[in-house]
């Protein structure tokens, strides 16, 4: 075979090779990419969640005896890990919109109940302790549960959010 | 005829190894581009995941609340076994070490054989002696 053919045929077949890696690597560049955000923002909301329900459970708020109006942070205990009645109250006086100004998520939806062990929904100066609605239509959700005293009940505070 | 030659020189003639040696830095450059990003991609995605930052949290609070029940403070391992068991959600699992002056308690069996990630922590509390106690728990999803 002559020389000149030998080069073409060498060509033909590296640029085929190269297509082909260029193709393969391209596309599963792009899966992966799409996987790992959608990996990312899943943490990074259940980041966003731990951290409200951290600020929840372990915090007065600011100030620490506030209420409705003068609430610059959203604290529920009187101490740490103690659920404050009047304070669950002031929550519940809330607008769904306003409590997720405080919490600094306007681009997100929210659920949040205070249950006893047997899953029954606790009273808070006679109002059921529920906000918002849990019917996310996503599957990208997170699901906190976090572990408190309500007097001398132990309860358990569920914060669902989701963009 | 002359472009032929200098065609021919270059890539068969006296350059051909300075083509090769140049094509080679240039592969090796490519892969550790690659291999650059691919160890960042992974480092990130290595990150804790939501079962996992639930841990620490759950065994966190658990020990707040034994604390908050005085059930710590009387170094009643049979009541406080009790109350984990109660609290502890299905997926995981908790081992844990109580020490107060001269009483001593430790649940652990043998933490190296576990393949999960396991998260730990600490409370500090006075038990009902006065004396200062630390319990110490470890806790992993099954």
């Amino acid at each position: 075979m002559a020389k000149g053919q030998l080069s073409s045929m060498d060509l033909a077949i590296s640029v085929m090779v190269f297509v082909f890696l260029l193709v393969s690597i391209i596309s599963f560049w792009n899966i992966y990419v799409l996987r790992f955000d959608a990996n990312l923002n899943h943490k990074e909301l259940a980041l966003k969640a731990v951290t409200i329900t951290d600020l929840m459970v372990e915090n007065t708020g600011i100030p620490t005896a506030w209420n409705k109006t003068t609430a610059q942070v959203i604290g529920l205990t009187e101490k740490d890990r103690r659920l404050d009645s009047n304070k669950l109250s002031a929550l519940l006086n809330m607008s769904y919109s306003q409590i997720k100004g405080y919490l600094n998520i306007d681009a997100n939806e929210f659920y949040f109940r205070v249950v006893d062990m047997n899953g029954a929904l606790v009273k808070a100066q006679g109002q059921v302790v529920e906000i918002g609605n849990q019917t996310a239509n996503t599957d990208f959700i997170v699901k906190i549960r976090r572990f408190t005293l309500y007097g001398s009940q132990k309860t358990v505070l569920e914060f669902l959010l989701w963009q | 005829m002359v472009r032929r030659k200098l065609f021919s020189s270059f890539c068969f003639g006296s350059n051909r190894g300075a083509i090769f040696t140049l094509d080679s830095i240039i592969a090796v450059f490519v892969v550790l581009i690659i291999l650059t990003i691919s160890v960042f991609f992974m480092a990130r995605s290595e990150e804790p995941s939501i079962s996992d930052i639930q841990a620490s949290r759950i065994a966190n609070d658990i020990f707040a609340l034994l604390d908050y029940q005085n059930i710590l403070r009387n170094f009643n391992i049979f009541e406080i076994n009790t109350e984990i068991n109660s609290l502890l959600p299905k997926e995981y699992t908790m081992e844990y070490k109580i020490e107060c002056d001269k009483r001593k308690y430790d649940s652990r069996t043998n933490l190296t054989t576990i393949q999960q990630s396991i998260f730990s922590g600490e409370r500090v509390f006075i038990d009902s002696k006065f004396n200062n106690c630390v319990v110490r728990y470890w806790i992993w999803t099954k």
